[in-house]
């Protein structure tokens, strides 16, 4: 069915830099070499006589070309060059002694799909691919993801509207900072096959240069395709499953085409009978919003492809105004029913600042929490994030370090505090891992504790810190149905006759318990938790509280556990010893706990007083 | 009854101390007349008066050491003597290579064993450590299902 073909060698120029690569030599069966591509942007290309070269960025030429050497030259602005054969071929074939010296802005990752299938027109076809990238930034920091047909489209419009693409969301940059941070992505492809087209899939780096290349930039061809979706998953070179070495980050060097970094936890999987890989649906988006959002929460947040619940409102009551909605309240409960959560999380941002993605709606700046949706409705819902380690030391050198005289607490946020025994923690490193599930609310700390050679989870707290923001109501369905309908149709009344005010105006009144939210006012419905963590602290607090030595005139143990020779406890009293001997061995003060006078040829009486005096406590010199 | 002659110390040391270092003679006496039968830990016997034997705390003879206890002067110019043995430093020698469990100690001991003597105030040394701090920019999560 599908053949992987690999990109071998992208150049990817600088607009205004002079660009060569030099000669590059291809080996490989004849069609390998006699089929290849090259997308380039603008600027001249010369092609080796012979051979093939298809333009994608608007040029008519397709030239001739057979030899397996070529060279590429050109002036400024050439953008992207792709180079790359659309043939069936097998990678270790054109794997190598294709690589020009690269420009500096050289891009390293990339794959294509191509799909042929003739023989089963109109097959409906669910498909994945990884995309490779080893630069931890640049490279992929633009991800582009197209399509393109060989053959002009010919069919209607609709034919290719079955065709779709995923990825996270449709932000220009498209991929989140963790994503390009580490240097992995997913693609992952649904689409319908048309009878005698070719359809490839598209994934190349661009470097930052090139970031106002938007979804929709004109391919060859013109089988352009609405804002494909992708789904990106966060990787990194540790997880590379190559035969060879993990590729370095840093040039690219042991990359083999067609290995990849895997991760197989999170992926939705995608079957012929759950194509969108989710449960039900579409699944669930959650965003993460300022609280000085909420207002407007409904106005501009529904989607992110820019369909406001307003308009969604508005359509239904269009409808019902049109007489074309047999079932205007049920939709509108539907709808209304996809609204699963509303909540106000104390701490997010740090919990799960590193996955967001800004963005702007509706003028309130917006955190897009897309890395989740690259898993299912509920795992991909759970951030994961650190506090920077800690160490306890000793202070007393002494028992007095340990309990019941020392007791050491940890204070977590929200969550009761953590008795920490300090035997299991002293001159450890230390840390918490926090896990939160923000569509529940669940907070979980691990406090783990590195050993010697190995981490593990020493103790483990739960809370619920969410604190539910009554929008509707759990009851939306039933009891409180009717006010959330009037609601709605007063809503309806203004969009009726175009007043978007009276959109917004409703909006906001739905939201109005939120508005008192922002005025330090919590509104309680039935679904409200509670508030206590509105009023906790934030802080994490090691607390450590030790005993006072009361040796006379003495400093306490130094770092070896050790007294001062001078100490007067130590002179008159000693410290417990408990250790086997002979009795000449303890010098100073030592009070014996037995000792064994068989050797001694005194009479009884005197091994008598000699114990009794040993027992008691002598000093030796 | 014929015990030798009586060798005197003064020594100044610790009295605990097992292995005393009695330092030099000072004086010495005559033939000890017991005035009853000694015993293994005490004695009780008459000497010649010496004068430098005047400022002396022990006394030693037959290879045993005796801390003085008593000493009247009796009117004949004798020295009456009440001592009782030092049976440590008689037999430190032979006590010193015996085997034993030392329970306190001044110079092998172990710090991190509980030690119920060691004396601590009521009051505690209370210390703070700050690790981190969550934002207290809170957010609101919004959830659709589409």
């Amino acid at each position: 069915m599908a053949n992987l073909l690999n990109l071998y060698k992208d150049w990817n120029c600088s607009k205004s830099k002079a660009f060569s690569v030099g000669r590059c030599t291809v080996n490989g069966p004849a069609a390998v070499l006699n089929n290849w591509s090259i997308l380039g942007a603008s600027g001249s290309v010369v092609i080796p006589p012979g051979g093939v070269i298809r333009g994608m960025y608007g040029s008519a030429a397709d030239r001739p070309f057979t030899g397996q050497n070529f060279s590429f030259s050109g002036g400024s602005d050439l953008g992207t060059l792709k180079l790359f054969t659309t043939d069936d071929g097998i990678i270790s074939d054109r794997a190598s002694n294709l690589y020009g010296a690269p420009t500096i802005w050289n891009g390293y990752f990339s794959g294509i799909y191509r799909y042929t299938d003739e023989e089963e027109p109109h097959e409906e076809h669910q498909y994945s691919y990884y995309i490779q990238s080893y630069r931890d930034s640049a490279d992929a920091y633009n991800f582009y993801c197209g399509m393109y047909s060989q053959s002009p489209i010919s069919g209607p419009r609709d034919e290719w509207s079955y065709t779709q693409f995923y990825r996270t969301n449709d932000s220009p940059i498209g991929v989140s900072e963790y994503a390009r941070n580490n240097g992995y992505t997913q693609v992952r492809i649904f689409y319908v096959e048309i009878e005698e087209q070719q359809f490839y899939m598209i994934a190349y780096g661009f470097s930052a240069e090139y970031n106002n290349i938007l979804w929709g930039t004109g391919l060859a061809g013109g089988a352009l395709f609405l804002i494909p979706e992708a789904w990106f998953k966060q990787g990194s070179p540790e997880d590379y499953t190559g035969s060879e070495s993990a590729p370095n980050s840093e040039d690219g060097s042991g990359f083999n085409p067609g290995e990849k970094w895997e991760d197989s936890t999170g992926y939705r999987e995608i079957t012929d009978t759950n194509p969108y890989g989710f449960n039900s649906g579409n699944g669930l988006k959650l965003f993460i919003l300022p609280k000085t959002a909420l207002g407007t929460i409904l106005q501009g947040i529904y989607s992110s492809s820019s369909q406001s619940i307003g308009n969604i409102i508005s359509q239904q009551l269009d409808k019902l105004a049109g007489g074309n909605g047999n079932r205007p309240y049920q939709e509108i409960e539907a709808m209304l029913r996809g609204i699963v959560c509303c909540h106000y999380i104390p701490g997010l941002a740090d919990i799960v600042g590193d996955y967001m993605t800004l963005s702007t709606i509706s003028g309130y700046r917006v955190w897009f929490a897309q890395d989740m949706q690259a898993t299912s409705a509920k795992a991909g819902t759970i951030y994961q994030w650190d506090t920077e380690p800690f160490y306890i030391r000793r202070s007393l050198n002494s028992f007095l370090d340990y309990e019941p005289y020392t007791t050491i607490t940890l204070q977590l946020p929200f969550m009761k505090s953590v008795s920490l025994p300090p035997s299991a923690v002293y001159n450890k490193w230390m840390w918490i891992h926090y896990s939160m599930d923000i569509f529940t609310g669940l907070l979980n700390a691990e406090i783990m504790i590195q050993d010697d050679t190995r981490y593990y989870v020493f103790s483990k707290q739960q809370a619920f810190i969410k604190t539910d923001i009554p929008i509707f109501g759990s009851g939306s369905n039933t009891s409180t149905f009717s006010s959330m309908c009037s609601s709605i149709l007063s809503i309806g009344a203004g969009a009726a006759t175009g007043d978007a005010a009276g959109i917004v105006g409703g909006t906001l009144k739905l939201a109005d318990s939120a508005t008192k939210l922002n005025n330090g006012v919590v509104v309680g419905k039935e679904n409200t938790n509670g508030i206590s963590s509105y009023f906790e602290s934030r802080e994490i607090n090691l607390i450590i509280s030790n005993p006072i030595p009361a040796i006379p005139g003495g400093d306490g143990f130094d770092e070896s556990g050790t007294l001062a020779r001078e100490n007067v406890f130590l002179q008159q009293s000693g410290i417990v010893s408990n250790t086997k001997g002979k009795v000449k061995n303890f010098k100073g003060f030592a009070k014996f706990q037995s000792v064994k006078l068989d050797t001694v040829t005194a009479p009884q009486e005197i091994k008598a007083d000699i114990e009794a005096q040993l027992l008691q406590g002598v000093y030796i010199i | 009854m014929a015990l030798g002659k009586v060798d005197f110390y003064t020594y100044t040391g610790d009295q605990k101390t097992a292995n005393k270092n009695l330092g030099s003679v000072v004086a010495s006496s005559g033939q000890i007349k017991p005035l009853e039968p000694l015993s293994n830990l005490s004695v009780l016997f008459t000497l010649d008066y010496k004068s430098a034997a005047m400022g002396c705390n022990y006394i030693g003879f037959g290879g045993m050491y005796y801390k003085i206890q008593d000493r009247k002067f009796l009117t004949g110019g004798g020295m009456e003597i009440t001592a009782r043995l030092d049976s440590l430093l008689s037999y430190w020698a032979q006590v010193k290579e015996s085997p034993c469990v030392c329970e306190r100690s001044s110079s092998i001991y172990d710090s991190d064993m509980n030690d119920s003597k060691y004396p601590v105030y009521q009051k505690q040394d209370i210390q703070t450590k700050h690790i981190d701090t969550l934002d207290n920019d809170d957010y609101i999560v919004f959830g659709i299902v589409e």
